[in-house]
């Protein structure tokens, strides 16, 4: 049966929420991406991101208590469901697959100018 | 540890977010936007921070827009579906159209049926705490009234612990003289507790409720009144409040106008005055009051049954009562009984309850046609569509989505035809309100109008239907092997032996039910036209009534005005002559019972029910009743001509004539001996009066009355009238239609401020037979529409069969089959089928005929012919639907389709 596949920015998020673990709130992921990828992620498009993945049942959200030291702040953090995590695994393999023999892959990231 | 003040976002940045951040995401991306701002100014510095964050508000405008506009996209997903479906309509065109008129059909009729069914038969009154209140029904010789004797009403109002509040209402029969200009009316009142209506739940849509205050003896008149009343003399409800109601002898100031709709206790009244005084209790012992009691709350009606039987008055020894036992019975199923009031109309009441019954079962049968045809619809849609999703399938497309596909263009297709059906159902009942008369309308609680869930029914009714014969067959073709499929004929994979059964199935069953559904309306429709071809007993080409009322108080002396009017009347050119005397023919229910006793015979022979009237010499001329034997009453008071069914049970050796007899009551004889001075043809009256069978005999209603020594006929006595008679009531034979403007111009010359109306024989006929008039029409409507749609039905399977056999046809010709063999290959199982539909319909109908005739009046058994005619119809006409099917594929050139389908 055919999988699904993610487009390009709905997998960033979602390897970064994988990679962030428990620490996968909003800022957080956004800086990740920043970081790995060089492009410039807004606010906005996150957010709009997250819930896309959320309807999709890719994603769990869930608004984190404000706990000492974050002056109050909200946080909305994001966990793979187990059909999220399939879908990476799946789009992860097709695009190795897909690279596999090419050697296109440069060792670091692009930094932004 | 002590915190840094945080550094604080740019307003106009932080503003923007907030304008278009959705707000499920707003306090988080808003704390994301604080928490990394604080640390880039830690980094960077507070400009390079505050940059950065005017530059993310920015970026995130686009974004986050799309975000909040999530739904409106969703929106345009479901339109692409729409568009999807119209397309899959669009490519079976015909079908998807035939789809949708059957649904508008089913759902029509249905609602039509139920509309009818539901005034006449199921629905509460129109008051919201119906159930909360009982009535008292008991019989009378004429049958059922609701009025309690003081003792009665005393007794009632002291249980409190059975009923909450009494009420009381009555004096149907007075009447309010309205003058608007030159042309005066009759309105019907009735006095109501003030507290009634509301305790009912009901309240007046304009203007105030009647209280308690407005009954005080001192009090200013005021008056409730009906809606369409209003705007009958003031234009507008609203406007009517305030104003002085224009009643002749009675000036009271309208106070409150009721909603439209609301009737009470039925649709005649349209003023209702306070009673006074309001309680019943302190009321007079008036016979015409009438008690409306409401239970406490959780006191089932056997206690309310429980607390009349102890105040009931007690038998008076030696005479036998003249009521029945009262009976307790909630309002919300006593106003269905349109036998309560007698004295509204000449509808006949009794049977109409099973006969709107019989009207909701023949629109269901019209329902079920059409649901087999939408089932067989969808064999064939899910049939063509089959080879598309054999491919989709094996592409990828789950099963679901093929199910998916079958339910949306179901659902899609049943609601455009539950939308075109509710537009045809409200036209039907507007359609159904009009051809109503008034006599039958005002007899009603509810008005006729369109149920929600009537039409929710018929349109759930077929898309089951369209379900059950699609989603199996989609379901299916999920699983078909693609190779397998595209090695052989597609058809050939999704269509197994079981389609063609289900098929010959459903198209038998159409057949059956609208044969059943046409032997029933010939039936109704046979009974209905029995009524004016069986020898009424009187002339009816060119007969009219006219009914003149003097509103009191008047100078005019009605004797005087009837002596003019019998002068002036046969004057006009389009009057031939005129008599006065009753309307005909007779409504039911409007006979006396009177104890007949014969001179020379000791004991009186029998109660026998009749029709007493009291008619002018010329009377039997004008209406053209054949007098048999003797002569019309002459001058002499003690003169009486009877009818011929009355003479020959009585004095069946022919010796009527010259006979002495008395009609009295039980226990009396009445003071005059009447002498036989003639035999008139028997009238027969509404309902099969005379029949032996009639509606009155066999309600429930009548028991107390009913007469066994007769055979519950009714007989028809004449009296003459005496000279100085007020009598205002004039048969009238017509030369020309003219004739009847002619005689009501005549009789408001004669008498000015008159009320004079006029009724020609089919306005009275359609009084009198409303119930049969519309269970004929609608039943020939329904049984109409069913031939047409399972003769469509029939059709269209032969013809998609011959078309999917064509290469089956194709090779037995090439195998040397003759071009006869191929129409019988063709007609052959149309024949099979529609033989054993008909049988298997006219079959039902001998039942379902011998059920209604043994309940309802005048409806005949079938015969032998009409169902053997039935049978023959339908199997021709599903012959004849064949034909074309059968003639292209005897057309059919073998070499042609061989190598067209190559295999």
């Amino acid at each position: 049966m055919p999988g699904a596949f993610l487009p390009e920015f709905e997998l960033y998020v979602m390897l970064a929420v994988r990679r962030l673990g428990d620490e996968a709130y909003g800022a957080r992921v956004r800086q990740e991406i920043e970081a790995r990828t060089g492009r410039p992620v807004s606010i906005g498009a996150l957010y709009t991101t997250l819930a896309r993945l959320e309807d999709k049942g890719y994603l769990k959200l869930r608004t984190g208590r404000a706990e000492p030291g974050q002056r109050g702040r909200t946080r909305r953090y994001s966990r793979l469901t187990a059909r999220g995590t399939e879908a990476l695994r799946h789009s992860a393999t097709m695009l190795t697959r897909m690279m596999d023999g090419l050697e296109l892959v440069a060792g670091k990231p692009r930094s932004r100018g | 540890m002590g915190e840094q003040p945080s550094p604080r976002p740019p307003r106009l940045a932080l503003r923007l977010l907030r304008i278009v951040l959705h707000p499920a995401d707003r306090d988080a991306a808003l704390s994301d936007l604080d928490e990394e701002l604080e640390e880039r100014t830690r980094r960077d510095g507070a400009a390079a921070a505050r940059a950065w964050c005017r530059a993310q508000a920015w970026r995130s405008v686009g974004p986050a827009l799309l975000r909040r506009l999530a739904p409106e996209r969703r929106r345009l997903a479901a339109a692409r579906a729409l568009w999807w479906i119209w397309r899959g309509l669009r490519a079976r065109r015909t079908g998807a159209l035939v789809h949708v008129a059957l649904v508008a059909v089913a759902v029509a009729a249905s609602a039509v049926a139920f509309a009818a069914a539901d005034a006449f038969v199921f629905r509460p009154g129109p008051y919201p705490n119906a159930d909360q209140f009982v009535v008292f029904q008991r019989t009378s010789p004429v049958g059922r009234v609701e009025t309690l004797s003081r003792r009665e009403r005393d007794g009632i109002e002291a249980r409190t612990d059975v009923f909450r509040a009494v009420y009381g209402h009555g004096n149907l029969n007075v009447v309010a003289w309205l003058s608007a200009g030159d042309v005066t009316d009759s309105i019907r009142v009735d006095d109501v507790a003030p507290a009634l209506f509301g305790a009912l739940g009901v309240r007046p849509a304009w203007g105030r409720p009647l209280v308690p205050a407005d009954a005080d003896p001192g009090a200013a008149p005021v008056a409730l009144v009906g809606a369409s009343l209003a705007r009958r003399l003031y234009g507008t409800p609203g406007s009517a409040i305030g104003r002085d109601l224009p009643a002749r002898d009675d000036a009271r100031r309208i106070v409150g106008v009721m909603p439209d709709g609301f009737r009470f206790p039925t649709g005649l009244e349209e003023v209702w005055r306070p009673l006074s005084p309001s309680s019943p209790g302190a009321m007079p012992a008036d016979g015409s009051l009438m008690v409306v009691a409401e239970l406490q709350p959780g006191v089932p009606i056997e206690a309310a049954q429980a607390a009349i039987d102890a105040a009931v008055d007690p038998p008076r020894p030696g005479r036998p009562p003249v009521f029945g036992a009262p009976r307790a019975v909630r309002l919300s199923l006593a106003r269905k009984d349109s036998s309560t009031y007698t004295n509204t109309g000449g509808f006949s009441g009794d049977g109409s309850g099973r006969l709107f019954m019989l009207l909701l079962a023949t629109a269901l049968g019209l329902a079920l046609v059409t649901c087999l045809n939408v089932a067989s619809l969808g064999i064939t849609a899910a049939l063509q569509r089959s080879r598309s999703q054999v491919v989709q399938a094996a592409l990828g497309a789950s099963r679901g989505s093929l199910v998916r596909v079958a339910l949306a263009e179901g659902a899609a297709l049943t609601f455009a035809g539950a939308a075109a059906g509710l537009l045809l159902a409200r036209w039907g009942t507007a359609a159904l309100a009009a051809a109503l008369p008034r006599a039958v309308d005002s007899v009603l609680t509810n008005p006729i109008d369109v149920d929600a869930r009537a039409v929710a029914f018929g349109a759930g009714l077929t898309l089951a239907a369209w379900l059950v014969s699609t989603v199996p067959i989609a379901w299916r073709t999920g699983r078909t092997n693609l190779a397998e499929a595209l090695r052989h004929d597609s058809h050939a994979v999704t269509r197994t032996p079981a389609h063609a059964r289900a098929r010959a199935l459903l198209v038998g069953g159409q057949v059956a039910a609208s044969a059943l559904l046409i032997a029933v309306g010939v039936l109704f429709g046979r009974a209905y036209a029995a009524r004016f071809t069986d020898g009424r007993g009187f002339d009816d080409r060119g007969l009219a009534f006219l009914q003149v009322t003097i509103p009191r108080p008047s100078a005019l002396r009605p004797a005087d005005v009837a002596r003019v009017l019998r002068d002036r009347l046969p004057a006009r050119p389009g009057i031939a002559a005129t008599a006065r005397g009753p309307l005909l023919p007779p409504a039911p229910r409007t006979s006396s019972q009177v104890w007949l006793r014969i001179d020379g015979v000791p004991e009186p022979v029998a109660a026998i029910d009749a029709f007493t009237y009291s008619v002018d010499p010329e009377f039997f001329d004008v209406a053209g009743i054949p007098l048999q034997s003797g002569r019309s009453a002459g001058p002499d008071a003690a003169d009486v001509v009877i009818d011929d069914a009355m003479a020959r049970r009585f004095w069946p050796d022919g010796t009527a004539l010259g006979a002495r007899i008395n009609l009295g009551r039980a226990d009396a004889p009445a003071r005059d001996w009447l002498h036989v001075v003639g035999v008139a043809a028997t009238v027969r009256a509404a309902a099969g009066a005379g029949s032996g069978r009639t509606g009155a005999g066999s309600g429930p209603g009548r028991a107390a009355s009913d007469v066994g020594e007769t055979g519950g006929e009714t007989f028809g006595i004449y009296r003459r009238l005496p000279e100085n008679s007020d009598a205002l009531g004039f048969v009238l034979r017509l030369r020309s239609s003219e004739g009847l403007g002619e005689a009501a111009e005549v009789a408001r010359s004669v008498a000015p401020g008159a009320i004079a109306r006029t009724t020609t024989i089919g306005e009275r006929d359609r009084d009198v037979f409303g119930d049969a008039r519309i269970a004929a029409g609608v039943t020939a409507a329904i049984a109409g529409l069913s031939f047409v749609i399972a003769v469509a039905g029939l059709y269209a399977v032969t013809a998609f069969l011959t078309i999917a056999r064509t290469r089956e046809i194709g090779i037995r010709l090439a195998l040397g089959a003759d071009r006869r063999d191929v129409a019988r290959l063709v007609l052959g199982p149309v024949a099979l089928v529609t033989t054993a539909g008909a049988v298997t319909g006219i079959a039902a109908a001998v039942a379902v005929a011998r059920w209604t005739s043994s309940r309802i009046t005048d409806v005949p058994e079938l015969d032998a012919a009409t169902g053997v005619g039935v049978a023959a119809v339908m199997i021709a006409t599903g012959l004849i639907a064949a034909a074309q099917p059968a003639r292209s594929a005897m057309r059919i050139d073998p070499a042609d389709t061989l190598r067209q389908t190559g295999t």
